[in-house]
């Protein structure tokens, strides 16, 4: 080795680390960044949030002080005590649990049948009925909504949750979830059962279901939330203030005092709705975050 | 002493969950336990037959008697007690559920399903936009007869004319009004007073309007104080530019008047206010303040604030002791004043169960002097009755505000003017959206192409193009 090889090597020995630290410098900075970006959207994300629980524990007039406040003078915990009072709040939450509980079974026992069905039977015409099925996820619910009610009314469920348990039973989407996962399911356990003597609806029992727990609660967060937030349907087809969900008793309890609306008390009240959704949200964040990716990039493949 | 403790497996557990779930379910669609029979003392009261019967319902009824309506509970309030006493003296064997507070535009989607799905309410909330709308689809039952029949108290001389006539739909009436409402100005004085003595003369013009408006819009920024608030809208073009002699469509409604140079310089002169004058807050600023509306006026940043006459009793708790305040009549012009009146009715949803019993409870709540000073309890509504529609101004507001009754109710029962809503109403109001929100909201320029667009596609969609 050269006199000047020498001094080369010896070069790079040095200049290598230094490369080394550069780049775990530049990456340190790099997440930082990443990292003061995500929290800043995170904040932004949680402002109007933090803003609701701030409200629901202020006076009225600091809610209408302007320049507004953000910290409340004095932590006025009273106001759930005296919203539960002006408001059936818990018949409005066991309406809301008895409907969401009660569909969200149902879409759970319908979509892993139907599912296993259009995954795992094979009968003529199982994927025109397949797409038929899917093709209702098309359809907007405003042109759904006077046939529905026609509907209920001939059940005679009008006003009456059975209207919103009974058709919130089945799902279309829950279905096409259910039924690409359980398509990745390996054909030699079916089969393994059948040897076994087991017919479909044990092999959907006791092979396919067991191994579909991930999907499923994917299926149930996502439905669940999806009925305890609904609006609308529950609007057109309850009257009676005892039927009510929390949704609805919100919404009334905002219209209930036209002049200077009681935001403090509506946001104690609209604390109260969101807390179920935050704890199955907290506590099943991860099938959520699976059911999206499921749904939007698996679930097509 | 040793606690046996008991232990649950997942799948146990599971099957709990599941099983509450379903015995929620099936408990929570159960009907309603049966109310209670009527006891003997009720059973023995007497049925009241008087003249607020009209003998086509039988007195021995039963059933369910569903209203439906957008009012809060606060405003419901009021009506309960007579809705509730008329049946009990005179049907006391129909229950009545009342069914308030739905959001104001989810009621327009639940009654026409419910209309349309063949299971409507019994009697229902109308407002004067749709006063039109619903006889023309059908949807609403005629009361006509019974009014021939069995008029109202007072009528018709002593009711609001316009508002008889926006109910009244191919020569049949369709709806009795509960309410109407007036435009006026709310002034700030602690703003206005050294540049317009107080109270406003009757005769004072848009051009008034505008030269004290810049004249009081001061400060910058978050201090600014801007001179006027004025809500654009349909309504409020419609006031500038009847006024000044132009209306915004044919008087029959089959086509635009958009393009008339008279209605283009009202358009222009509103868009001047808020975009060249900058005396009128922009939507932008408001977003940036936090407020909007009356609190906006009530927060001491407009000198002077145009809405309608019930928000007087809302401004007065929210404004206190922070400034003096007052009302100035809406403006004036070449051809007049027109300070729009509106109101709501109830009426009866085709399908009614009971369309007689919803008529005679219409015209014992709404035409009885004994109730309607009570409905107009402060400021809300003026009663529909004109000699009572007085009781529709907050009480001691004479003291207060001594200008209040003459600038809203005087000249409006003097010069009564509507803005005549008619039957493809919520359709074009999509066009409104499309041309002139760009204008009005955006702040952009083009006002004749915007125009121009406006009345050619109202032309389409009322058919005159």
């Amino acid at each position: 080795m050269s006199a000047w090889q020498a001094e080369t090597a010896s070069a790079s020995a040095f200049a290598a680390p230094a490369r080394a630290l550069g780049v775990a410098r530049a990456r340190r900075l790099g997440n930082l960044g990443a990292w003061a970006l995500l929290s800043l959207g995170g904040i932004i994300m949680l402002a109007p949030f933090l803003w609701m629980v701030l409200m629901s524990v202020k006076s009225l007039d600091e809610v209408y002080t302007f320049p507004p406040v953000i910290l409340p003078t004095q932590w006025r915990w009273s106001n759930y005590v005296e919203v539960w009072n002006q408001v059936p709040v818990a018949r409005f939450f066991l309406n809301s649990a008895a409907v969401s509980l009660s569909a969200t079974l149902g879409v759970l026992l319908t979509s892993s049948l139907g599912g296993y069905s259009f995954a795992r039977i094979d009968y003529p015409g199982r994927n025109t009925i397949f797409l038929l099925y899917l093709s209702t996820m098309m359809i907007p619910f405003a042109v759904i909504m006077i046939p529905l009610f026609v509907q209920m009314r001939f059940f005679g469920w009008i006003n009456n949750l059975a209207a919103l348990i009974v058709p919130g039973m089945f799902s279309a989407w829950g279905t096409f979830l259910m039924r690409q996962f359980m398509m990745g399911i390996p054909k030699e356990l079916e089969e393994a059962a059948e040897i076994d003597g087991c017919n479909h609806l044990r092999t959907y029992r006791q092979i396919i279901l067991p191994l579909c727990k991930p999907v499923m609660a994917t299926l149930a967060i996502f439905t669940f939330m999806g009925y305890w937030n609904d609006f609308l349907w529950p609007l057109i087809v309850l009257s009676s203030r005892h039927k009510k969900t929390l949704p609805l008793g919100l919404a009334g309890f905002q219209q209930r005092v036209s002049l200077n609306t009681p935001w403090h008390l509506v946001m104690a009240l609209a604390v109260v709705s969101v807390l179920p959704i935050l704890i199955i949200f907290i506590v099943g964040q991860k099938y959520y975050v699976r059911g999206i990716v499921t749904s939007g990039l698996k679930g097509a493949a | 002493m040793r606690r046996k403790r008991i232990e649950m497996t997942r799948r146990e557990w599971l099957r709990l969950m599941g099983a509450s779930g379903v015995a929620a379910g099936l408990a929570a669609c159960a009907p309603p336990a049966a109310t209670e029979a009527p006891d003997a003392e009720a059973a023995a009261r007497e049925v009241v037959t008087d003249r607020w019967t009209t003998g086509l319902v039988d007195p021995d009824v039963s059933g369910t008697f569903r209203i439906l309506s957008w009012e809060g509970e606060g405003e419901i309030d009021k009506f309960i007690p007579f809705i509730e006493g008329f049946f009990e003296e005179r049907y006391p064997n129909m229950t009545v559920e009342i069914e308030s507070g739905v959001p104001w535009t989810d009621f327009w989607t639940k009654l026409p399903t419910q209309i349309a799905g063949g299971d409507p309410p019994d009697l229902a909330w109308q407002h004067q936009s749709r006063g039109w709308v619903y006889p023309a689809k059908g949807w609403s039952h005629s009361m006509q007869e019974y009014v021939d029949a069995y008029p109202p108290d007072g009528w018709p001389d002593d009711w609001e004319p316009f508002i008889i006539e926006m109910s009244t739909y191919e020569g049949e009436l369709h709806a009795l009004p509960y309410g109407w409402v007036t435009w006026g100005l709310f002034i700030n004085r602690d703003v206005m007073d050294p540049l317009q003595a107080y109270p406003f003369p009757d005769d004072w013009t848009w051009q008034d309007l505008r030269e004290l408006a810049q004249t009081a819009t001061s400060g910058e920024g978050m201090d600014k104080v801007y001179g006027v608030r004025i809500p654009i809208s349909d309504k409020t073009l419609w006031a500038v530019s009847m006024s000044w002699g132009a209306d915004l469509f044919n008087a029959d409604r089959t086509q635009g008047n958009f393009e008339d140079p008279t209605v283009m310089e009202a358009a222009q002169f509103l868009w001047d206010l808020r975009w060249k004058d900058g005396s009128m807050p922009t939507p932008g600023d408001e977003q940036a303040i936090g407020l909007g509306g009356e609190f906006l006026f009530a927060s001491g940043r407009i000198a002077m604030h145009m809405g309608i006459s019930d928000i007087a009793a809302r401004l007065d708790s929210a404004i206190g002791d922070k400034f003096p305040w007052g009302i100035a009549p809406i403006p004036t012009g070449p051809a007049g004043r027109f300070g729009y009146e509106g109101g709501a009715q109830w009426f009866i949803p085709a399908g009614s169960r009971y369309p007689e019993l919803a008529y005679e409870l219409t015209r014992y709540v709404l035409s009885n002097e004994d109730i309607l000073p009570t409905l107009g309890i402060e400021g809300s509504l003026y009663p529909p009755r004109l000699s009572l529609a007085e009781y529709g101004l907050p009480k001691g507001w004479q003291e207060k505000i001594p200008n209040a009754k003459h600038a809203l109710l005087d000249l409006g029962m003097e010069q009564p003017t509507y803005y005549q809503y008619f039957t493809q109403y919520q359709e074009w109001s999509a066009l409104w959206t499309k041309w002139l929100d760009p204008i009005f909201v955006e702040g952009k320029e083009n006002i004749a192409e915007a125009m121009a667009g406006l009345n050619r596609e109202t032309n389409e969609l009322l058919g005159s193009a």
